[in-house]
């Protein structure tokens, strides 16, 4: 089962406001100047030893070499990337719909972690499910891990009553 | 370090780029020319160049990374590693080596 984390506001967060993960030594804290929410690492982690496919998606332009740089530095590895260029050409594509931003559906994406209401609300439209992370919440990565088990045995539940 | 030496470290970490692979492009010829950047490698659908940044008043050897050939044509990258330019070649390779995995 496929998991995703939008960046910016939720694995990017101010540090002013927020706890962070250690940042990456000087200079590469100069190179990468966004501050990781404490707990991601372990919840990355976590999330990948119990079998789950760890994704990003975003609609921010940063490249996926830069996305996946940034993390090498604190030992996360994604199972893949989608940034604002690949949701472009692949999602919208020559679509003359616009489409949301988002559309975790499409790659087959399970559960997708956001900070934005519009995105919960196109995932009510479009049919995605979206879990909203946004303040500073001690157990949110507890929360996470809880929610993804919960639709991963939907799933296969859903999946032998198919099969029957 | 002088012009000449970090010349020759420059030099030396595109060599080792040449090693894993990449292979120097014909593009952005107008910010080499203009800017002095220098030449941009391919290796795996990703574009790389070599180039220099002072922090803290160190020079620092910088590794820069775009996904797209529109970017990298106009010079427009994302410093993706970086290390002192005095290190041993043993940690340019290792630096470059972690950059590229």
């Amino acid at each position: 089962m496929r998991v995703s984390f939008d960046l910016d506001e939720v694995l990017f967060v101010n540090p002013e406001k927020y706890e962070i993960e250690k940042p990456p030594r000087f200079p590469l804290n100069r190179l990468f100047p966004e501050r990781l929410r404490k707990g991601t690492v372990d919840l990355v982690h976590k999330l990948q030893a119990e079998g789950f496919e760890v994704w990003v998606y975003t609609s921010s332009f940063r490249s996926e070499t830069y996305i996946r740089s940034l993390f090498r530095n604190y030992g996360v590895r994604f199972d893949d990337i989608v940034n604002g260029a690949r949701h472009q050409q692949e999602v919208q594509g020559n679509r003359k719909q616009t489409l949301p931003t988002k559309v975790p559906s499409f790659y087959h994406i399970s559960l997708h972690l956001d900070d934005e209401e519009a995105v919960i609300r196109n995932g009510r439209e479009y049919g995605f499910k979206v879990m909203r992370v946004y303040d500073p919440d001690a157990a949110w990565a507890d929360k996470i891990l809880e929610e993804a088990r919960r639709i991963r045995a939907h799933e296969e539940a859903a999946e032998k009553e198919r099969k029957k | 370090m002088d012009q000449e030496k970090l010349e020759s470290r420059m030099r030396f970490a595109e060599q080792v780029l040449e090693h894993h692979g990449a292979v120097p492009q014909d593009i952005n010829q107008k910010n080499r020319d203009l800017l002095g950047q220098r030449v941009t490698y391919l290796l795996n659908g990703v574009y790389y160049r070599i180039g220099r940044e002072d922090y803290d008043g160190e020079t620092f050897i910088v590794l820069s990374a775009a996904d797209d050939e529109k970017f990298a044509s106009i010079g427009l990258m994302e410093d993706i590693q970086a290390f002192r330019a005095d290190v041993s070649d043993e940690t340019v390779r290792k630096k470059i080596r972690e950059a590229l995995s």
